[in-house]
């Protein structure tokens, strides 16, 4: 039980740091934080569908991390 | 209910509601209404603007005197409309308070700069580089000075602006001014200009809802609210007028100073020292709202999370000073962010759009109330009902959408931002209403899914079968990210 409650305080935390760089990421991509869409070029014809992938990955990793954490901490 | 001692009397009430409304957005807002939307217009736009709040208030008058509990608008709505639309409610009124202090904490960098460019020019330059850095020092010393418990700037500010502004106003008056055409010319462009920045400057005057948050502290309620409210409301109309006049006198429209305008008129009808007493005078004032932001919003969130509409932890309070430090670090990382992406005008737009979309629940439960709670106590009473609230939502309602209709790209980014945000508070109360453990089997189940979905990607990348999704990112982070969320979808699938 221990080991599973360690193993559940791990992967919730990674994919809550996951879910804040993309969600990160998401914000430079739209808002052009330290120039990245310049310096991206033209990778980025798809910049809104970019930022919705992202958004709706960094929300889904966030809240299912944020469960795993909060679970890690109530397992008997 | 939460109940306080009723000592403010008519004259406090009057200061509660002008400080509220004078603040530091005369410092900043003014300078995008006059300089790129209307010109010497932004006169006769902050006499509609100051006309629109009035209209409204009233609204605010017959409720607050009705119901001076704690909670203002969110108490007001919950009364006539229930749970549901009093949380949407609550969300944009904390969405407003977090853009607020993001805007304060912007123009305080904005003042400090210019502080620096009069006392030490060699600096101006070092310190503009580093604005982001000067926001995130700023907003965590304020919410470190909350969680303290620290006391707010008094009523000394109040009286001490009320001066400062009429030692400018007259000043500039015998400095004499160029000719001022209050009146646009009546082009198309001139009057959408005035418009827009009718809708741009109403922000000016909303502060003085702080009277509302207040209320439980007021004496003889039924008859000072009303009263303060709309003392304070008449009040500050033609003290905002005055310094615009006197502004738009002494600055011209088609001037490229980077300075703001305030700061630039006075600085050439006081001198030096009237642009460093300026600039002092702005700090102080967006360092107030600032603080005052972050106790608003983190107050709001509370209300939301005792109503469980929100997690319990941001009912928690520090076991040394007693304040909500994590509702108030919530708020303080939110302004963080928005107060480092810096952009004035979208944040100006921002914060007006939670604002009218509240007021114009206001309004729409003064006309529900009226009609389904008929005896209830209302010791004020709106003139020319209906027509008063009608138009209270009309014109809320027209000014978020104006803007958009007016081509502005300031206004197009804050109203998708504030949609986003939006969805995104509906989705948390969806959440919390479906109960945790399904919400865990739901989203362990996407979380699968997706994590199954990108490793499926990268894989059929690799192999040329469709072309890179992010081309920008190499494969092995997004096998990363598929790997963990698969991993952390399965954990809790099977929980």
């Amino acid at each position: 039980m221990k080991i599973k409650k360690i193993v559940k305080a791990a992967i919730g935390i990674i994919q809550s740091l996951t879910a804040f760089s993309a969600l990160f990421f998401a914000c430079c991509l739209y808002f052009n934080l330290f120039n990245v869409q310049t310096s991206l070029g033209s990778a980025l014809q798809l910049l809104y569908l970019h930022v919705t992938i992202l958004l709706i990955f960094g929300f889904l990793s966030l809240i299912n991390g944020v469960i795993l954490i909060f679970d890690s901490f109530e397992v008997k | 209910m939460l109940e306080e001692k009723r000592e403010l009397g008519l004259f406090n009430t009057v200061l509660l509601g002008l400080s509220g409304a004078i603040g530091f957005e005369i410092f900043v807002l003014l300078d995008y209404a006059y300089f790129h939307l209307a010109g010497s217009g932004v006169i006769l736009a902050l006499l509609f603007a100051g006309i629109i709040n009035l209209l409204i208030m009233l609204s605010y008058c017959e409720l607050g005197a009705a119901m001076p509990y704690v909670g203002g608008e969110y108490t007001y709505i919950k009364n006539a409309y229930g749970g549901f639309i009093a949380f949407v409610s609550g969300c944009f009124r904390w969405l407003a308070s977090i853009f607020g202090a993001a805007l304060a904490a912007v123009c305080f960098t904005q003042q400090f700069t210019y502080f620096f460019s009069l006392i030490l020019p060699f600096m101006q330059g070092f310190i503009a580089a580093f604005k982001p850095l000067i926001i995130v020092l700023i907003v965590f010393i304020f919410a470190i000075s909350d969680i303290k418990g620290v006391k707010k700037l008094g009523d000394v500010v109040v009286f001490a602006f009320i001066a400062l502004f009429i030692v400018f106003i007259t000043t500039g008056v015998f400095h004499g001014t160029a000719q001022v055409n209050v009146i646009p010319s009546s082009q198309p462009q001139s009057l959408l200009g005035v418009f827009a920045a009718t809708v741009y400057t109403f922000p000016m005057f909303f502060g003085m809802r702080a009277l509302i948050a207040g209320a439980v502290k007021v004496k003889n309620p039924g008859e000072n609210i009303p009263k303060g409210i709309l003392l304070s409301a008449f009040l500050i109309i033609p003290l905002y007028i005055g310094l615009a006049y006197i502004g738009a006198g002494v600055v011209s429209p088609g001037e490229t100073h980077p300075s703001p305008l305030l700061n630039l008129a006075a600085e050439r009808i006081l001198g030096w020292g009237g642009g460093i007493l300026f600039a002092f005078a702005g700090m102080v004032a967006s360092l107030s709202a600032l603080g005052t932001s972050l106790s608003v919003q983190s107050s709001i969130i509370r209300g939301m999370s005792r109503d469980r509409y929100l997690p319990k932890i941001l009912l928690r309070t520090h076991k040394n000073f007693g304040t909500p430090y994590i509702a108030i670090l919530t708020g303080a990382i939110f302004v963080t962010f928005f107060g480092v992406i810096g952009a004035v005008e979208f944040l100006g737009y921002a914060a007006s759009f939670g604002s009218l979309i509240v007021f114009a629940f206001v309004n729409l439960s003064l006309l529900k109330l009226r009609k389904e709670k008929p005896h209830m106590e209302r010791p004020f009473k709106t003139p020319f009902y209906p027509f008063t609230p009608i138009a209270g939502v009309f014109m809320s309602l027209l000014m978020l959408v104006s803007p958009m209709f007016l081509g502005d790209v300031n206004a197009f980014g804050a109203l998708t931002s504030g949609v986003g945000l939006t969805a995104l508070a509906l989705t948390t109360y969806y959440l919390r209403m479906v109960g945790r453990y399904r919400l865990q089997i739901a989203v362990g189940g996407a979380c699968l899914g997706s994590g199954i979905l990108s490793i499926l990607a990268v894989f059929l990348t690799l192999t040329g079968v469709i072309p890179p999704i992010f081309p920008y990112l190499p494969n092995f982070i997004i096998l990363f990210f598929g790997i963990i969320l698969a991993a952390a979808g399965f954990l809790n699938l099977t929980a």
